[in-house]
């Protein structure tokens, strides 16, 4: 049996798990960086990179002792080094390739956005490709054939805001707090989800592309009319209630939307879905809702395997056994490229 | 306090040296540009072979906190800290201003760009730290050398207490054109392998807990939360 040590730091979270060959997750520590970020609105890339530094040691020594191994056992180190914020993915490849010089085992990287879709056969126990794969967060919102798990190609994604910065940022506008995502979502279970007619993008297009800056601006013309110079979030009450809940609804809807007709453009029968934004509840009984119409299977992993985390990393399984390694002068990607 | 050494420093150019018995026995420079990143590890893995040892016959790991590139530095205190927790030996950390002076005889002021007009400053005589690492506009730490007599104190200080106060670091290349023709300027620019060394060796290790939380000389926060200070205290009633 080989023991994996996995890192994440491709945005504010940072993250170390150790699993087996056989996919068995041993530890997965998290240390979220969200109360650093909170009073910005969203996440600050110089605030992220120095956090990564001052958290990545004791990360990867309670995930170590959490496994019940020693750094002696690991056979393989795996890393996202690609996509995400420049600086923060930096310190995980530098401590990953560290780590593979000072143990004297190879090196795999993990493309962080293709690792989102693996959590869903992590948590299934099984296959799961060919499949769509959509991956929805903070940074990414995107569609994706998967023929295997080391095959991902781009049908679509965003032209401007991904999904959950789009959270972010109307949670800003109606006053909600940061992270956006959970605390539009439990605004919204007040309010009616009919109560403004926001626009949803391409939504009768056959593109597969999202856009949800639009959106956002509906929000903010509706909350405070075109004149929002001295505008000031909404008090507590229904408006701000039917606000968020007609937002979210726009937002899933037009995530639901595209979800059936790739199913439909492209014949797949599995719908594997992954990041921040699929712990929302809503999304996932509209996800549900298109995959009974198109015939498909959904799956979307327990929470803890849909934020950001190292144990989905394991991906890094199917590389190590065909052999992929990655070169020790492994550079950090910022942007998507495709595996 | 001998053993076989690994000596990294980032702060500017990245540079990385092996050191045994005593003695620096291997240095190398990384080409410069944001590829040395990438080339660090390799760089030490190659120049450790070639000095015949392996990274487990490491005994110590000493590295460079700066002031400097805020990406240089953590890449280099990532494969500091990383290598030392894994392959479980000491790790030092050298003040970067420490080690230019370090080459210096003499009264020096080491400087470096903190940007939006300020630099990182600290004063040295013969390598002992004179005064704290500190930012200060740069207008106001070049009036010390205004030619006398309007000359404020600190230059002329200087040169009663043991002679002329030259000026070393990063920041005689960034502020070549800014400083007064008079002023003495040391050819040490960033600090040399063997100066990291040499300094690194009258330090004492860190321990478990300081490897592990051990961050670069920031000296400030993040640009985002400085404006958010000033625009608090700005706000507060005076």
């Amino acid at each position: 049996m080989t023991y994996f040590l996995a890192l994440e730091t491709s945005c504010d979270e940072t993250a170390a798990a150790v699993f087996t060959d056989g996919l068995t997750v041993k530890s997965s520590v998290v240390a979220s960086q969200t109360d650093l970020h909170a009073r910005f609105g969203g996440v600050v890339p110089e605030i992220a990179s120095r956090a990564h530094l001052r958290n990545l040691l004791p990360v990867i020594d309670e995930a170590v002792r959490k496994a019940g191994i020693t750094l002696a056992d690991v056979g393989c180190v795996a890393v996202h080094n690609t996509p995400g914020l420049v600086g923060a993915l930096l310190v995980g490849v530098t401590a990953a390739k560290a780590l593979a010089v000072a143990l004297g085992v190879p090196l795999v990287a993990v493309n962080h956005v293709a690792g989102h879709i693996y959590a869903c056969r992590m948590a299934a126990g099984r296959d799961i490709f060919p499949c769509l794969g959509l991956v929805v967060s903070g940074g990414h919102t995107a569609l994706f054939r998967c023929d295997t798990a080391l095959s991902l190609n781009l049908l679509g994604g965003t032209r401007d805001d991904a999904a959950g910065e789009a959270f972010d940022k109307v949670a800003a506008i109606l006053g909600l707090g940061f992270p956006g995502g959970p605390a539009v979502e439990r605004e919204a279970a007040a309010g009616d989800p009919k109560a403004f007619a926001f626009p949803r993008a391409f939504a009768s297009d056959p593109r597969l592309e999202f856009s949800f800056s639009g959106l956002k601006t509906a929000v903010l013309y509706a909350c405070h009319g075109q004149d929002v110079r001295q505008a000031t979030p909404p008090p507590p009450g229904k408006k701000r209630a039917d606000l968020a809940a007609s937002f979210q609804e726009a937002v899933v809807d037009a995530l639901a939307v595209k979800c059936r007709q790739a199913l439909e453009q492209t014949g797949l029968t599995r719908l594997a879905v992954g990041g921040g934004v699929s712990a929302n509840k809503r999304l996932r009984a509209k996800l549900q809702a298109a995959c009974d119409r198109a015939g498909a299977e959904l799956f979307i992993p327990p929470m803890n395997l849909c934020t950001d985390n190292a144990a989905m990393a394991a991906l890094a399984v199917e590389k190590w056994r065909v052999g992929q390694f990655a070169p020790p002068d492994l550079d950090a990607e910022p942007n998507f490229i495709g595996s | 306090m001998s053993g076989a050494w690994l000596i990294l420093e980032t702060s500017g150019r990245s540079r990385v040296g092996v050191a045994v018995g005593g003695a620096v026995i291997a240095a190398e420079d990384l080409p410069a540009g944001r590829q040395q990143n990438r080339h660090l590890l390799p760089t030490v893995e190659r120049l450790i072979r070639e000095c015949g040892l392996t990274p487990r016959s490491l005994t110590h790991i000493a590295v460079g906190v700066g002031p400097g590139s805020y990406t240089g530095l953590r890449v280099g205190l990532t494969a500091a800290k990383t290598l030392a927790y894994a392959l479980g030996c000491s790790l030092v950390a050298v003040p970067t201003f420490a080690a230019v002076a370090a080459d210096v005889p003499g009264t020096v002021d080491v400087i470096g760009d903190a940007l939006q007009g300020t630099i990182y400053v600290q004063r040295f005589t013969d390598g002992t730290a004179m005064s704290e690492l500190r930012i200060e506009r740069f207008d106001e730490w070049v009036a010390q050398f205004t030619p006398p007599p309007l000359r404020g104190r600190s230059a002329s200080e200087a040169s009663r207490e043991g002679g002329e106060l030259s000026v070393a670091g990063p920041g005689v290349v960034t502020f070549a054109d800014k400083l007064p023709v008079h002023v003495t300027r040391s050819p040490v620019v960033e600090p040399s392998v063997e100066a990291v060394f040499r300094v690194a060796r009258t330090l004492p290790p860190l321990t478990v807990e300081e490897m592990m939380r051990l961050e670069p000389l920031y000296l400030r926060g993040s640009s985002a939360e400085e404006k958010a200070k000033a625009a608090t205290s700005s706000s507060l009633p005076s």
